[in-house]
């Protein structure tokens, strides 16, 4: 089985990145791929407890926590981009795992694929 | 020489980046090498499929050169078929040979693939 890496980086009200990027990712459930999503940069607000592009009218990001849980996901962010960015308090239904930039980049070699969106 | 098989997944808009170009490019280097290529188009990027696309006549048109190459060197196209709904394009609207696809396919695609570029712009 490929394990694939699928990196946000673009922020979650403004872009459709993450939302696509959750969505591709659940999508390899479909093959012989096992995903994982690690955020980083804007994207890393997407796991505090008040984002919620649904209060703009824009589509909600929220939905894909039922995924996450459905298909238990592996959900990373850099812990450099939660505290450029004053991210402090992380919803718990991302199960996000926290790593910092050097750890981050001793799992990569682990991964078949790295996606960037 | 073994022959690969090459998946590129582009993600940004024809003519506002240049990603379709780069990815063409690869392509068909790798078609004139004998490998089995394809490109997968995911969010805008699908627009290059669209077969009414018309660019000033000394710019290329990025569907007729991938016309082309699907028709002559055996490019393999698959368009993110939700992708195409939410930018109201039809599947009678694309260009010849390309195939309205979907997210299983990209992970067989990934499954399978030798080598998989991502471009994002």
């Amino acid at each position: 089985m490929k394990k694939v890496l699928f990196v946000i980086y673009q922020a979650p009200a403004g872009s459709i990145w993450p939302n696509e990027g959750f969505r591709t990712a659940f999508g390899m459930y479909a093959d012989d791929v096992e995903p994982e999503v690690l955020l980083i940069d804007q994207a890393a607000i997407t796991l505090a407890r008040e984002t919620e592009p649904k209060k703009l009218g824009l589509l909600s990001i929220k939905m894909v926590q039922k995924y996450i849980g459905k298909y238990d996901t592996k959900v990373l962010v850099e812990k450099e981009s939660l505290q450029k960015f004053h991210v402090t308090d992380l919803d718990e239904a991302y199960q996000a795992e926290v790593l910092s930039r050097a750890e981050l980049h001793a799992r990569l070699p682990q991964y078949d694929h790295v996606v960037f969106m | 020489m073994e022959k690969l098989k090459i998946t590129i997944q582009v993600m940004a808009p024809p003519y506002s980046y240049q990603d379709l170009d780069t990815a063409l490019n690869i392509a068909e280097a790798g078609l004139d090498k004998g490998h089995d290529v394809g490109i997968f188009l995911f969010a805008d990027s699908i627009l290059s499929t669209f077969s009414r696309v018309k660019p000033i006549r000394m710019d290329r048109n990025i569907p007729e050169c991938m016309k082309t190459m699907i028709a002559e060197k055996g490019l393999r196209v698959d368009i993110c078929g939700i992708c195409m709904d939410y930018r109201g394009v039809s599947p009678q609207e694309v260009i010849k040979g390309a195939k309205p696809s979907g997210l299983p396919e990209l992970a067989a695609l990934m499954a399978t693939s030798d080598r998989f570029i991502n471009l994002m712009a």
